[in-house]
């Protein structure tokens, strides 16, 4: 049963690092593939109907962490403080870039909302990416880790993993989106976030043991590993193919691999917060029937927006 | 200041702010899930207009309602671990229910009526609009058992110093829940009437063309607006049946936030009168053909002044709510000294005016951005536009197939 609750967590974390990995992505990246105002604006057509869908993922793992795991969810935001200030900090700069970038005409105003848009869609990736790279290293259960730890090289370097391979799903994810005359604008950025995710995955593998990073359960989280870097590989191959929706599941796999990879290697520590059984039973009774009607609305929403954009789609970011 | 006087002026400042946007979100969605539903049965374009444009309004606020609602959600962690550890096996729950259930559809929902504009069948279109509003108000609905059970902690038992459910449904029905939000709601749109009201009588005021639009929308907006003031009124009475002792002293006087109880009594009935004069001047126009002429001008620049009234006298509320409460977290059971967490004061203090900063401005941006929209009128209009033919240079999609 107490599986199960990890199980809807990391379901729910996934399903955050796969959708809203590929928006922060393209955000990052949002002044890079996009040259002028016009095709800026495109690619913000292009992410618009995935970001609400996509960002609440990340809403309801911190309900689930508050109502399942309210133990663990103190000990992680008073441990890791600052990086999770950061992280929402960064959230909501994001959002309110696109949501304000066009609403005034004046070009000014656009360039300084793009380039919110396009710090803040990297430091959220990269406090992200310390969160689980501090997770790995285990989770205090009382006070703070130090600066060397919380910010050591070794945070760090998942710190820019994800960023890393968050970058190279969004590109993909606007080569799938864009019209077919733009699709060409995203190779750049797949090509050297590409190469620049599988350094990074190479130098987290040899790392982990030098570091000497405690993992709990170090096998499994080193198949995600390998896992993760097949999947760009493969990705990169399926790219340069024209085969853009296979593209984009591959780098899905590898957007999803940090957090699982985290999740494996510390999940006897993570189970130590959950709430009583009390609470569970009472969850299970309200929240788990209603999961399958989740996935169904949030499969319904990718279904109407599978097309790429183009002449009568719906503008607003 | 001490680390628990940093925490608590974080903790009102986000939710003050969070509940500036919701309150508008709330009052507007159900007038605009109105008007489009209008507009699917006529298919008038004068009722597209009326629902793209209120729409529009709609969605940019909601915008910072969202971003600071997540800055919320990540306060009981961050500052309150001995709330969290006392009582997170129970108020957690609702709190946990609540993203899932409601925001979970919520913001899927959203995504696709603003984006789903044109594409979707009009009935499928008009479904989700009621569907978003339908969430929002579960949503209102579980945060306020999670907040009523701070104010009269029910349904509980408390083991080894920890709290744990013994009666869900008393947690549900608690009346400090229940009664809260049968007068939130109604104060909600009373905001969202009270808005319209402003937006119209400015546009009275500048003699603008499209009288038709802004005479439609008045008078949804006074319909709305007398029939909440009343439930917002004989609502905020009815709670005075389950005030706590302690809270009844502050509403006695004599406490700093004292004041905020005056301040909604008077403006709750000013309200009420307000809007029930306005609707014996519908009959048939009558508000135009009032003279002098100087006197109308008088009121419409009094709608256009008090327009952020209600956004006061909610903060106000909100301040005599959760202050009164103190020195208690979990009423009668934990105190907030005990409930904060043992942070140095710097940190705490530096996230403050992070936040504070952040949303000081943002919330400006967002309110300017929301009054442009609303003084260009019903044209040009950004919601539900596929970008044909907007005047800026910036063609987006039209033309490129
Ligand atoms: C435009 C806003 C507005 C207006 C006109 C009123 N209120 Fe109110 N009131 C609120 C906005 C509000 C609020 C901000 O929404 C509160 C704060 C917490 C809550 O549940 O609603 C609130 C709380 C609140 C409480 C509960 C406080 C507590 O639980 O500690 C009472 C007893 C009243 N109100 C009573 C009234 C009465 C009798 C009114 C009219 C005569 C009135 N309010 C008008
Ligand atoms: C401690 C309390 C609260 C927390 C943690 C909280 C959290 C949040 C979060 C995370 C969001 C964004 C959800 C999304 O991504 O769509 C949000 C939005 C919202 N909240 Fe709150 N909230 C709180 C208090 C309240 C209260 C008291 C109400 C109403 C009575 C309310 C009503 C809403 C509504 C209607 C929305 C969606 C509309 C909007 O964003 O304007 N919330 N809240
Ligand atoms: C689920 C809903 C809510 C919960 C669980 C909640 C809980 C809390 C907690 C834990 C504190 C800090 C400790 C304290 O000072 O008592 C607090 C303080 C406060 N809250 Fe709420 N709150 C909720 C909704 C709101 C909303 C929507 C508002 C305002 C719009 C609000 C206004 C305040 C204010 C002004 C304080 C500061 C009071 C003080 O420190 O003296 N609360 N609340």
């Amino acid at each position: 049963m107490d599986v199960l609750w990890l199980g809807l967590l990391g379901l729910l974390v996934t399903g955050w690092s796969v959708l809203d990995g590929a928006v922060l992505g393209l955000g990052a990246s949002l002044r890079r593939i996009g040259r002028d105002g016009p095709e800026r604006r495109l690619l913000l057509t292009a992410l618009g109907p995935f970001l609400l869908g996509g960002e609440v993922w990340l809403v309801a793992t911190f309900g689930i962490l508050i109502g399942a795991f309210p133990g663990l969810e103190k000990d992680l935001l008073s441990a890791y403080y600052p990086v999770v200030v950061g992280l929402v900090a960064s959230w909501i700069l994001r959002d309110i870039g696109i949501w304000f970038r066009s609403r005034r005409p004046s070009p000014s105003w656009r360039r300084g909302w793009e380039r919110v848009v396009v710090v803040a869609s990297t430091t959220m990736p990269f406090a992200w990416g310390l969160l689980l790279g501090n997770v790995v290293q285990g989770v205090p259960t009382d006070g703070r880790p130090g600066v060397e730890t919380l910010f050591g090289p070794y945070s760090l370097l998942w710190g820019a993993v994800v960023v890393a391979v968050f970058t190279l799903h969004g590109a993909v994810f606007a080569a799938l989106r864009l019209p077919p005359g733009h699709r060409t604008r995203t190779a750049v950025t797949v090509r050297r976030s590409g190469m620049a995710a599988l350094a990074l995955l190479a130098a987290v593998a040899v790392a982990t043991p030098v570091f000497g990073a405690g993992l709990d359960r170090p096998l499994p989280a080193a198949v995600l590993g390998v896992a993760a870097a097949a999947a760009v590989l493969l990705a990169l191959r399926l790219y340069e193919r024209g085969r853009d929706g296979w593209a984009y599941v591959c780098t899905a796999v590898a957007a999803a691999a940090p957090v699982l990879a985290a999740g494996v290697a510390s999940a006897p520590r993570l189970l130590d917060g959950l709430a009583t059984s009390g609470t569970l039973d009472l969850l299970a009774v309200v929240v788990a029937p209603l999961v399958p009607v989740l996935l169904a609305v949030q499969a319904w929403m990718w279904w109407t927006f599978r097309h790429r954009v183009g002449v009568g789609s719906a503008v607003f970011f | 200041m001490s680390v628990l006087d940093l925490s608590r002026l974080q903790f009102a400042l986000t939710a003050i702010f969070h509940f500036l946007f919701v309150v508008l979100t709330l009052g507007l969605a159900p007038i605009v899930a109105f008007l489009q539903t209008r507009w699917a049965v006529t298919g008038k374009e004068i009722h597209e207009r009326l629902t793209r444009f209120w729409g529009q309004l709609y969605i940019v606020n909601y915008a910072m309602g969202i971003v600071v609602g997540l800055a919320m959600e990540f306060q009981f962690g961050l500052h309150w671990s001995g709330l969290m550890t006392f009582a997170g096996d129970v108020f957690g729950a609702p709190l946990a229910t609540e993203t899932l259930v409601a925001f979970f559809l919520e913001s899927t929902f959203l995504g696709m009526w603003i984006f789903g504009w044109g594409r979707l069948n009009r009935w499928v279109h008009t479904t989700l609009i009621w569907l978003v509003v339908l969430t929002a108000y579960l949503s209102a609905y579980w945060v306020m058992v999670a907040n009523g059970f701070l104010q009269d902690p029910v349904g509980h038992v408390v083991e080894n110093g920890v709290a744990r459910i013994d009666d869900f449904g008393a947690l549900l029905t608690n009346p400090q829940a229940v009664g809260a939000l049968l007068h939130i709601v109604p104060v909600c749109l009373l905001t969202g009437s009270v808005v319209m009201v402003g937006i119209c009588s400015w546009h009275f005021l500048r003699g603008t063309p499209d009288v038709d639009f802004f005479r439609r929308s008045l008078r949804v907006a006074v319909v709305v607006g007398a029939v909440s003031s009343v439930f917002a009124v004989g609502n905020g009475y009815a709670q005075f049946g389950y005030l706590t002792d302690e809270k009844s002293q502050v509403f006695d006087g004599g406490h700093w936030v004292s004041f905020a109880w005056p301040l909604m009594e008077i403006s709750g009935t000013l309200y009420m009168m307000i809007f029930f004069g306005l609707a014996f001047f519908l009959i048939k126009n009558a508000f135009d053909r009032a003279r002098p002429a100087w006197l109308r001008r008088f009121w419409h620049r009094f709608y256009v002044w008090t327009l952020p009234w209600p956004f006061v006298v909610v903060a106000c509320g909100w301040l005599l709510r959760e202050v009164g409460r103190q020195p208690w977290v979990v009423y009668g059971e934990l105190t907030t000294a005990e409930a904060v967490s043992d942070h140095a004061a710097g940190t705490v203090l530096t996230s403050l005016v992070l936040f504070g900063l952040l949303f000081a401005t943002l919330a400006v941006l967002d309110w300017w951005l929301i009054a442009r929209l609303a003084r260009r009128g019903p044209h040009d209009l950004v919601l539900g536009s596929d970008g044909i033919g907007r005047e800026e240079p910036e063609f987006v999609l039209a033309g490129k197939d």
